[in-house]
């Protein structure tokens, strides 16, 4: 994601703390859903998106906070374009911006 | 937070209507310039964050009076497809 809005040439980690903020935030009307109805029909639909990000999401913060030397070095194939773009990234520019946004992805 | 506290809150003025729904094109017009080219990409997160809040605190419960706001939380995951 090389743009959002009108907000052009974002570099790779804004593109990723922005992405992690949309998964968190669907994440959290998700989870309220079970609560308010009307929030139902808004995320059903988006579900085929979501949950392969959300999915994505989860395993690159998890591998980034259990083995950061692994994360940095990977070469392995990846599956989605989402893990391909925290590759690299190290344990000091992944983990602030998703501790917090991570653990709200709890559907 | 504001919007939390304020969720359930009656306008002074019409009792049968939510504060914070009578300020909805309000916030929708706060939350534009976060989108905007010399914005920057925190607070475009944050922004997002708090489209999401307003969408969930059941101030607005009708989808087709959600406008602008809910268009910004499903054009930013839009943009996030296939890319």
């Amino acid at each position: 994601m090389t743009s959002l809005g009108e907000v052009k040439d974002l570099s790779s980690t804004a593109s990723i703390m922005l992405k992690t903020s949309i998964f968190s935030a669907w994440g959290e009307l998700a989870t309220a859903s079970f609560r308010q109805d009307y929030l139902r029909a808004i995320v059903k639909p988006y579900y085929p998106i979501l949950c392969p990000f959300w999915l994505a999401s989860l395993r690159e913060f998890a591998r980034i906070r259990v083995d950061p030397e692994a994360s940095a070095t990977s070469s392995s194939a990846t599956s989605s374009t989402l893990e391909s773009s925290y590759a690299g990234l190290n344990r000091e520019v992944a983990l602030p911006v998703g501790d917090y946004a991570f653990l709200l992805l709890h559907v | 937070m504001c919007k939390q506290n304020f969720s359930k809150s009656r306008d002074l003025d019409f009792e049968d209507a939510l504060l914070l729904e009578q300020h909805q094109a309000a916030i929708a017009a706060a939350l534009t310039p976060a989108f905007a080219a010399d914005s920057f990409p925190e607070v475009l997160a944050s922004a997002i964050q708090v489209c999401a809040v307003f969408i969930g605190c059941g101030v607005i419960r009708d989808i087709s009076k959600m406008g602008r706001i809910l268009r910004l939380l499903t054009g930013a995951l839009e943009n996030c497809k296939g890319k």
